[in-house]
């Protein structure tokens, strides 16, 4: 078992966790669709 | 260098704006929301003879400046340059449909009065041709004193006269103000035409008008409809499984680097089982979601998607609902997102409520994984047509849950304001390959970024969940077995292994992969999920699921197709000798140890009738919140679905038990 991968996988998984909030949460770009299904989000 | 020059392609709704929009800018295009509004802007950059770029906006539809829908009060704000967030345009290009000159000249006219440059297009000449009516392009510009362009955006005729106005001087119309009210306007624009519109003596029957006697026949419409929906979801089933084995190959082969390149441990895991495993679970179902756009694609494209919503109209009024409900609710076929949205062209704020409550019942695209996996594990030997036969069956019930809860909600509000509908239909044409192509590619674009953000991170998640806590007892045997296993099968593995050792060591391998079979669902129970979906157990028992179906219901509250990566993640490791989750899935047998597969017709039947009807999309909760500008009533929508969504599966369970 490798020891560095023990911690380094919570790590990522907490990493992902805060972007899911934090793009779910924030307040949404002037202009953008703030969809993710549907419309086109390059703004 | 001076800023390029703005455009705003201005026009009623069906003219042909999105084609001419797309064949000006091409794929150079932009889409997002007006603020505060839940209105697509579309902008793009096209180039004109000169090589010079001009911005194009492409507004909402609109039938007059006199906004009644949210939709029209947007085209009015940016052509007055009211719209802080949208420059106001250089000039307009107004779109007119040359079959239906006067009507559509209501619009154009009003946009003549804002004092803004215009170039009038009169699109679908070739239809007006059919119906007998020429128009004489150069006697309205030599009235207009502005370019008059004739055109075929369909088929991209008279492209290189636009070209032309594009890069000419914009200038302003030769038109008076009409005072007064809508008949003065018509008086006005009849005396425009004068002399420029010839209506052929006979009245003459189209190939269209013929097309429709058999298309949109009472009985024989609804009987190709339904070919046509069986034809699209046979090939969805027959064609689709080549591409897929070969994207289900990669990301086994993608999985198989990553284990040869690293070493054993967590972050390996999450990579495979969690990354690659719940990703690549959701994107093997590209090519199905690439036929069924190709087929909508092909329908909108020939004019035949506007004859169904004809047909569909007619039982609408059946439930009250105006018709107009019927574009929202198509959209929703594709996405719940875009139909919810696209209810801005309601002008009754209580139909607009009604259809954004029933739209996730439409069956969208993210319930085709769902349905297609459920399906293959409840017909395994099952051919193409009988698969198809029970989508089919998917669709007509959510159509049936759309009716009948718009018939509720239409009992349950009363109406204070009626609209009529007035559709259009367009003329049957060719369908344009480029156009149907890039509705697949940007529906594909959409899928994939969808698999690559949402589903991706949510994956990553669910493999938490069912990973931690880890159990220190389970993981040590875990430990233990696995070296065991190891030592055994490079004993099985070498040459100089004897005959006797070698069954020896068979045995043991077989014995210890049944023992880490069994460990490792031990260690998923005492997951975070694992509890969980134990937790909720009773509760969805009498629906014919257990815990692990529980947690594909929970983790999927978020987006539906996130079920068929949460059994991919859930079952890893349990049926190792067993390569697709499907094949896995159907080797399950029930906890009670009566042997029964866990994913029997019933269990099947019953998780098929859930996701018809349960609201499992957090992005729609979020659209219809913002759309109704109400927590009320997403959670009414939420409640009320997932509640109907239950009874309807647990009479399913239930009743089939009769048959079955």
């Amino acid at each position: 078992m490798n020891d560095w991968q023990t911690w380094a996988a919570p790590a990522v998984v907490i990493v992902t966790l805060a972007i899911l909030l934090w793009r779910n949460l924030c307040p949404a770009k002037e202009g953008a669709c703030d969809e993710d299904c549907g419309c086109d989000k390059s703004d | 260098m001076s800023s390029p020059r703005t455009f705003a392609l201005v026009g009623n709704p069906n003219t042909g704006k999105t084609t001419l929009f797309n064949a000006l800018t091409g794929l150079r295009q932009k889409v997002a929301n007006y603020p505060g509004v839940t209105v697509e802007k579309k902008t793009g950059i096209g180039r004109n003879r000169h090589g010079e770029e001009f911005t194009v906006i492409d507004l909402p539809g609109a039938y007059s400046l006199e906004a009644k829908s949210p939709d029209e009060e947007v085209t009015r704000a940016v052509l007055h340059g009211e719209r802080a967030d949208t420059p106001k345009p250089d000039a307009v290009l107004c779109l007119v449909d040359a079959s239906n000159l006067e009507r559509h000249l209501y619009l154009a006219t009003q946009v003549m009065e804002l004092d803004l440059p215009v170039i009038v297009v009169v699109n679908k000449t070739d239809t007006a041709e059919e119906l007998g009516i020429t128009v004489a392009t150069k006697k309205l510009e030599e009235r207009l004193g502005v370019p008059v362009v004739p055109m075929q955006a369909h088929a991209r005729v008279g492209m290189e006269a636009l070209q032309v106005a594009l890069s000419a001087e914009p200038a302003k119309a030769n038109w008076k103000p009409v005072e007064g009210d809508t008949a003065a306007r018509y008086a006005a624009i009849g005396k425009l035409l004068e002399g420029a519109v010839a209506h052929s003596e006979d009245e003459r029957i189209t190939p269209s008008d013929k097309w429709d006697r058999v298309l949109v026949h009472p009985v024989f419409g609804w009987l190709i409809l339904f070919g046509i929906l069986g034809g699209l979801f046979f090939t969805l089933f027959s064609l689709a499984g080549y591409p897929m084995d070969l994207i289900d190959g990669a990301f086994g082969w993608l999985g198989e680097q990553v284990e040869a390149r690293m070493a054993e441990g967590d972050l390996r895991a999450l990579i495979t089982e969690g990354i690659i495993g719940g990703v690549g679970g959701v994107v093997i179902f590209l090519p199905q979601i690439l036929i069924l756009f190709f087929f909508i694609g092909l329908m909108e494209n020939t004019g035949y998607l506007a004859r169904v919503s004809f047909m569909m109209d007619r039982l609408m009024a059946g439930v009250g609902l105006n018709g107009k409900a019927f574009v929202p609710l198509l959209s929703s076929y594709a996405c719940a997102i875009p139909g919810i949205m696209a209810t801005r062209t309601m002008e009754s704020a209580r139909d607009r409520l009604i259809t954004t409550l029933i739209a996730p019942i439409t069956s969208c695209s993210a319930r085709l994984p769902v349905y297609v996996m459920l399906i293959a594990l409840m017909l395994p030997a099952g051919t193409a047509g009988q698969k198809a036969l029970v989508m089919l069956g998917l669709y007509v019930l959510s159509i049936l849950g759309v009716y009948a809860f718009a018939y509720v909600f239409n009992r349950a509000f009363k109406q204070t304001d009626k609209t009529l509908l007035v559709l259009e239909l367009p003329s049957y044409q060719r369908p344009s390959w480029r156009e149907v192509g890039m509705e697949m590619f940007d529906r594909g674009k959409i899928f994939l970024r969808r698999a690559g953000t949402v589903i991706l991170g949510l994956s990553i998640v669910l493999w938490a969940l069912t990973t931690y806590p880890k159990d220190p007892k389970i993981e040590k045997q875990l430990a233990d077995a696995e070296a065991v296993l190891e030592e055994q099968q490079q004993l099985l593995d070498s040459k100089s292994t004897e005959q006797n050792q070698r069954e020896e060591a068979g045995n043991v391998v077989e014995a210890k992969t049944k023992g880490i079979q069994k460990l490792t669902r031990k260690q998923l129970a005492h997951s975070a999920a694992g509890k969980l979906g134990h937790a909720i157990e009773p509760m969805i028992e009498p629906l014919g699921y257990d815990w692990r179906m529980g947690i594909g219901l929970v983790a999927s509250f978020a987006a539906r197709e996130v079920f068929v990566s949460t059994m991919s993640i859930v079952y890893l490791g349990e049926e190792a000798e067993e390569d697709s989750v499907r094949e896995r899935m159907a080797a399950q047998k029930r906890d009670d140890g009566t042997g029964k597969p866990a994913y029997d017709v019933r269990t099947c039947l019953s998780l098929l009738v859930f996701y018809v009807f349960a609201m499992q999309c957090l992005s729609t909760v979020a659209v219809t919140r913002r759309e109704t500008n109400s927590w009320r009533w997403a959670i009414l929508q939420v409640v009320y679905l997932t509640g109907f969504a239950y009874l309807a599966a647990l009479a399913t369970y239930q009743l089939s038990g009769f048959f079955v």
